[in-house]
């Protein structure tokens, strides 16, 4: 089984996001990591491997230095990777991410196609569905539990209610849901190993990809302007004399909570 | 020669025999560990010898050790008596030159008796008292009994020797000569059939002891010296070996199987003694945990002499190009041997080397351990690899950003290395006095303290990171070598030769750890500077105990009775007991109070060795017990000198001493309140 893992490299969860004021990008000089996300599917990749086989590879757009965080993915256990990197790719939006990834993702054998539900600096969670569908193939997303027999693929998928439990024929592409595994620690060997793995580097050109469908200037959405979120203000203490729950339905009252 | 002699010379070699061989073994055993180089300063290491294994200098530490004393020289004393016992068997009339002197068969029966009372306390202990750190074994009472028939055996055979009338010298043996008396009525012939049996008895009772030391708990007699000598000479804080990661040849980063521990890990086995002091003081032994150090030295002694056999087969064949392959079925001891919660309960508090007797080495088998959990198998407590991805995402365990690591200092305007003076010191904040919210109140009261002494300091700012030694000892070596080497980069990169540390672990690393990356700085914790600065007459904590409230009532800004708690890492690994205590009593109107437990017989806090990170599930929580000690002194306040402490002694009073006024303060708080006259940071109202 052929597993293609995307993973993104996102500015550190704990990092204060500040966008440049006039693209309204965000500024990635601060500390990178591997998407959280992005290791669970890592991880479903790689557990999945270890039952039926086969190879799971890497595959990432961004910058150059994103190849620090494709090779965690390599240390936990992943067996090659891709990263396609151009500066023509800078600023490409929901759709331009798609398409590069989805043109890559034609030049490449697989039976699965696992993504992160979301990023945790873009957000949107809107690249998997663009790529399955750029692909034509089975998607389903939100994930909370994966099995497969090799050819078809069972999930439970995680909605607000509970979840509903699919079958899925392969190749099909899929986005995990945060905490369906607990992603593994990669291992000394599975860090020196991952020196050496392959990591390919591939530019526009490599790809033949269409400029004016990628980067800025091919983004389909164009950001007019951002502001920051007004701090959260300090709560409403109530201290319990007694009263305590007359004051709380009170308050939900007066939120229109109740 | 006698008949007695010709039989007896064919039973001494056969026992001389099996000693050897039962020896042979276990030193063969433990040659089937890695090697570890223990040879150099050997003055130094003579020197200790002869301190330790003569003075019985460590087991002074506790009054039965004592009671050692005299059987280890009560034993050496007698030996020379039970020579020319045996010399008198094979040869009638032979004499050493000490068998008739007066002196020494005085000593002779001194002692005996000293040892005789010590054996008869001993057995009280263990098989009435049962202290629980000494399980009434059957192997204990053997030796307990071969000594005690030993020594009886002696006063009865010379007693019989000197029957019907010592010599004045033979009086010195004042035993042996009331026995004389008493056997006296006892017929000449009868005497000599009765001195003939009781030297049989005593005889083989020493050759049966002389065979049953290698193959029980008393080979410590030969091993524990031997212990003695290759004892480590490091600082304690620099034990931990530093591996080396790039290897990819290396199968195994850790420790998974017996032969993976050096030989000299594998001595300590056969050189425990079993006394249980480690276990006596070893908080997860104390706190119903799985762990106890020394059952971690008696299973994998067990452990080895079980495989000893296949090991040594083994390697012999890979010596002689036999066989290749190593013994690949020896199972792995973690889940075999060791459960991974005994493991995962050491807050390496160091007080079992602390306490034992015979210089074990515990808590580097134990990260020896871990090690292999961590960096070759990726399998350890999910908290624990949660703070491991905090560190490397944010640089400290708890995942603040790290860009906010400076925060703290913000309005202090402290100047920051690099881009500002340097000044005298480099204050290393670490991670919990930089993120929590506790700990910051600590790191501001050190800056207002060394402001107030004129000291010139900086701050790393956002470009420290976690020191490393929470990762470290979780077994994260590959974790802890990025972090030491950035941060020595740094500090090098600025020039930077005196470091004064919040933290008492911070203290530990940059100190002992740090060299071996080529980082060496002068570094001191802040309580070593403050009492270096009071002495210096630069602090002057004169703005007493009492001030004035804004509405004219005089009240006491400090508090008066402070339970003073040794944090592992600033007493045990530097031995700095006095500094704190030296900053408390210089406050006017402060007694420090000590808990039973003080100084190197601290009791952790529960925190140490990654364990802040990690759920305490098992028995009771270290935190409390320790509270509940400290509170025996009936305190206002529990003192402290380690974020770790701070946050673990606050939780245990929450638990503990509800509804007591008692407080947790760092010895930076007390004293900076009384520099300010200002209450103690949360001693307020
Ligand atoms: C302030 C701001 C506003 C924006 N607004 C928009 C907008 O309105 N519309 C728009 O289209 N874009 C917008 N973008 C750009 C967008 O956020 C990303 O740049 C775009 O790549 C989509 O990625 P995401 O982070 O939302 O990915 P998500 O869809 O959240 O990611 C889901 C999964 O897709 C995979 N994935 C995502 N990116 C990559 C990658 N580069 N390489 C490999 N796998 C990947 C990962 O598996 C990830 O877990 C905005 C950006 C900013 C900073
Ligand atoms: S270091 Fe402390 S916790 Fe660990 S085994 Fe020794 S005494 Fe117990
Ligand atoms: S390890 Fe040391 S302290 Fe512990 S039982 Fe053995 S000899 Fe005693």
């Amino acid at each position: 089984m052929n597993i293609i893992v995307c993973v993104k490299q996102v500015v550190d969860t704990e990092a204060e996001k500040r966008l440049d004021p006039t693209s309204w990008r965000l500024d990635r000089t601060v500390p990178n990591i591997l998407n959280p996300y992005d290791e669970y599917a890592v991880e479903e990749a790689l557990k999945l491997k270890e039952q039926h086989g086969g190879q799971v590879t890497v595959l990432c757009m961004g910058p150059e230095g994103a190849a620090d965080d494709v090779r965690k993915a390599l240390a936990m256990g992943a067996d090659d990777a891709v990263l396609i990197s151009d500066a023509a790719l800078a600023g490409s939006d929901v759709m331009g991410t798609a398409y590069a990834l989805a043109e890559a993702l034609k030049t490449m054998s697989y039976d699965l196609i696992i993504f992160g539900n979301r990023s945790t600096d873009g957000e949107t969670g809107c690249v998997p569905a663009a790529v399955a569908e750029l692909l034509g193939r089975p998607f389903l997303s939100t994930l909370s539990k994966m099995e497969s027999d090799g050819t078809t693929l069972k999930v439970h998928r995680e909605t607000d209610l509970g979840y509903v439990a699919y079958d899925c024929p392969l190749p099909a592409v899929v986005s995990v849901a945060k905490g369906i595994n607990e992603p593994r620690y990669p291992t000394m060997k599975g860090i020196l190993g991952a020196k050496k793995k392959p990591l390919e580097v591939k530019d526009v050109a490599a790809l033949g990809l269409d400029i004016s469908k990628i980067g800025l200037g091919g983004a389909k959405t164009k950001v007019l302007s951002a502001r920051t979120a007004p701090p959260r203000t300090a709560g409403t203490k109530i201290e319990d004399d007694g009263s305590s729950a007359q004051k709380i339905a009170d308050f939900l009252a007066a939120e229109k909570l109740l | 020669m006698t008949t007695t002699g010709i039989v007896f010379i064919v039973v001494l070699v056969v026992a001389l025999a099996a000693f050897a061989y039962f020896l042979g073994q276990r030193v063969q055993y433990v040659l089937v560990g890695r090697p570890e180089y223990r040879f150099d300063h050997l003055p130094r290491r003579f020197g200790g010898f002869l301190y330790f294994v003569f003075g019985q200098r460590k087991l002074f530490k506790e009054w039965v050790g004592t009671i050692h004393f005299f059987i280890f020289w009560g034993f050496i004393v007698i030996a020379f008596g039970t020579l020319q016992i045996i010399a008198e068997g094979i040869r009638v009339g032979f004499k050493f030159p000490w068998a008739e002197n007066f002196g020494f068969l005085l000593a002779k029966d001194v002692l005996s008796l000293l040892v005789v009372l010590g054996i008869l306390v001993l057995v009280y202990l263990r098989y009435v008292v049962r202290k629980t750190r000494l399980e009434p074994s059957a192997e204990a009472g053997i030796i307990l009994g071969l000594i005690f028939f030993l020594i009886i055996s002696e006063f009865l055979y010379s007693g019989f020797t000197y029957a019907p009338e010592p010599t004045s010298a033979q009086r010195g043996a004042f035993l042996a000569t009331a026995i004389s008396t008493g056997v006296e009525g006892i017929s000449a012939g009868g005497r000599e059939v009765a001195r003939n049996i009781l030297w049989w008895i005593h005889v083989l009772l020493l050759l049966a002891f002389l065979v049953y030391i290698p193959v029980s708990k008393h080979l410590h007699l030969i091993m524990c010296p031997v212990n003695e000598f290759l004892r480590s000479l490091k600082p304690r804080g620099g034990q931990i070996e530093t591996l080396y990661l790039e290897n990819e040849e290396v199968e195994e980063f850790g420790v998974s199987k017996i032969q993976g521990f050096t030989s000299k890990q594998l001595l300590d086995l056969y050189a425990c003694a079993e006394c249980g002091r480690c276990q006596d003081h070893c908080p997860a032994s104390q706190s119903g945990k799985a762990l106890s150090p020394k059952t971690l030295m008696t299973k994998l002694r067990a452990h080895l002499d079980e495989r000893g056999p296949a090991l040594r087969a083994a390697a012999k064949a890979l010596k002689t190009g036999a066989g290749v392959q190593e013994d690949d079925d020896t199972p792995s001891l973690i889940g075999d041997v060791m459960s991974e919660d005994e493991i995962w309960a050491c807050t390496t508090c160091y007080s079992c080397q602390e306490q034992c007797p015979v210089q074990n080495e515990h808590v580097n088998k134990i990260i020896a351990m871990r090690r292999h959990l961590v960096m070759d198998l990726g399998e350890f407590p999910q908290e624990a690899m949660l703070a491991a991805r905090n560190v490397e995402k944010n640089g400290n365990p708890w995942g603040v950003g790290q860009q906010t690591r400076a925060d703290w200092a913000k309005d202090l305007e402290v100047a920051v290395a690099g881009q500002g003076e340097l000044g005298e010191y480099l204050f290393w904040v670490g991670c919990a006095g930089s993120v929590d919210d506790r700990s910051i109140k600590v790191s501001r009261a050190i800056v207002q303290v060394l402001r107030h002494a004129g000291v010139t300091f900086s701050i790393l700012g956002t470009a420290e990171k976690c020191c490393g030694d929470p990762m470290r000892r979780i077994g994260n070596e590959y974790l802890f070598q990025m972090l030491a080497r950035e941060n020595v980069e740094n500090l090098n990169g600025l020039g930077v030769t005196k470091i004064v540390t919040n933290c008492p672990h911070c203290l530990n690393t940059l100190k002992h750890e740090y060299p071996a990356f080529g980082g060496n700085y002068q570094v001191i914790h802040y309580t070593e500077l403050f009492a270096q600065l009071l002495t210096e007459g630069r602090l002057k904590p004169a703005v007493g105990t009492t001030g004035h409230r804004a509405d004219g009532a005089v009240k006491t800004t400090l508090p008066q009775r402070v339970a003073y708690h040794d944090s592992c890492y600033l007493g045990r690994y530097q031995g700095q007991y006095e500094a704190p205590r030296k900053v408390l009593k210089a406050l006017p109107g402060l007694e420090v109070l000590e808990a039973k437990r003080n100084r190197s017989k601290s009791f952790c806090c529960g925190a140490g060795g990654g364990r802040m990170w990690m759920e305490e599930e098992a028995g009771h929580r270290v935190n409390e017990a320790r509270v509940g000690q400290l509170l025996e002194t009936s305190p206002q306040v529990i003192g402290v000198n380690c974020p770790y402490c701070l946050i673990m002694m606050e939780d245990g009073v929450k638990s503990v001493a509800t509804g007591t006024e008692v407080k947790v303060l760092d010895v930076a708080e007390i004293l900076a309140a009384s520099l300010t006259g200002q209450e103690a940071a949360t001693g307020g109202h």
